[in-house]
């Protein structure tokens, strides 16, 4: 029982060392520039051009689904 | 970093006494997952069910129509604005609750701790802009079982008919899924502090491992993970 909740423990501290403060940054990031994204969609693009209003929904869930990626991928760690 | 385990991680193992544990995770860890899982499931629920009802009405109040407002600052004309800030305060909480989970793996106690406090105030935060928009749509009129007076609701159908049963479903699904959600930040804001008060208190240390830490730190992910959904589901599209 030991060496298994010893190797538990070292398995989980081995799934954390993967993400570095580069990385959680990086994500951040992507996170940050992926919602500016939506907004200017939201906000300049769909307004503005009539043609582009039909398919704004699809990318909204597109890059929704991907944030939600980044997520459970990298700050859930279920990536590692 | 120390992969000691001491008594006390060893007596919360003893669940997979009967054989190997599963992903080789902790028990406490896997039945989180277990949680989040059936958590998913009722927020999926809701948010099916404010799909089927959306896109079967004939018309939906707009939503840079109905949110344009930054309480206290602008009454109108900053459409999605405030929500934006509110957004980008659950991503950084995110972030502060992953870092204090990456100085958990390297045992640094007091980084844990700032984080900790950091992502308690993230938390806060929202929990603030969340009643700040609640009253300021209340105040338009918005409640469960309530919608405002048509020349007002007028301004939220622009070119289109006002529906009043479509403005109904969506007061009563906006205050039951961003209550729901904001209940969930309410606990996990809680939770956190519970958590820092242990981490001050060098719980975690005496066991040799912060892996509590990164246990409210996947609830707190989710949490962000909801919100992503909620922001483009009522929002956005």
């Amino acid at each position: 029982m030991s060496t298994e909740s010893s190797h538990i423990a070292h398995a989980d501290a081995e799934h954390g060392e993967t993400m570095t403060r580069g990385s959680i940054v990086r994500i951040a990031i992507y996170l940050s520039l992926i919602t500016a994204v939506e907004f200017i969609f939201a906000l300049i693009l769909a307004p503005q051009y009539e043609s582009i209003r039909h398919i704004v929904n699809p990318i909204y869930i597109v890059l929704t689904l991907f944030k939600a990626f980044l997520i459970v991928a990298y700050f859930m760690h279920l990536k590692f | 970093m120390s992969t000691a385990v001491s008594e006390i991680d060893e007596v919360k193992t003893t669940p997979w006494a009967g054989g190997r544990s599963p992903f080789s995770v902790e028990y406490g860890k896997l039945m989180m997952w277990f949680f989040l899982l059936s958590d998913a499931f009722t927020f999926s629920s809701l948010l099916i069910s404010y799909g089927a009802l959306r896109f079967s009405a004939t018309s939906w109040p707009a939503a840079d129509k109905v949110f344009q407002s930054v309480p206290g600052m602008y009454e109108s004309g900053k459409p999605l604005v405030f929500v934006g800030i509110m957004t980008f305060i659950l991503i950084l909480s995110s972030v502060t609750m992953v870092l204090a989970v990456e100085a958990g793996h390297r045992m640094a106690k007091k980084e844990v701790t700032w984080w900790m406090l950091a992502t308690v105030v993230g938390g806060f935060m929202f929990l603030g802009c969340q009643a700040l928009e609640w009253s300021h749509l209340h105040g338009e009129g918005f409640w469960w079982g309530s919608i405002p007076v048509d020349s007002k609701l007028q301004e939220f159908f622009e070119g289109v008919g006002i529906n009043h049963v479509s403005a109904h479903q969506f007061a009563n699904l906006f205050f039951t899924i961003t209550g729901f959600h904001g209940f969930h930040v309410f606990t996990g804001v809680i939770i956190n502090i519970v958590i820092t008060i242990n981490v001050l208190l060098g719980t975690y240390e005496k066991r040799g491992s912060y892996l509590m830490v990164e246990k409210v730190g996947l609830y707190w992910h989710f949490v962000d993970l909801v919100w992503v959904f909620v922001f483009t589901f009522f929002y956005l599209v």
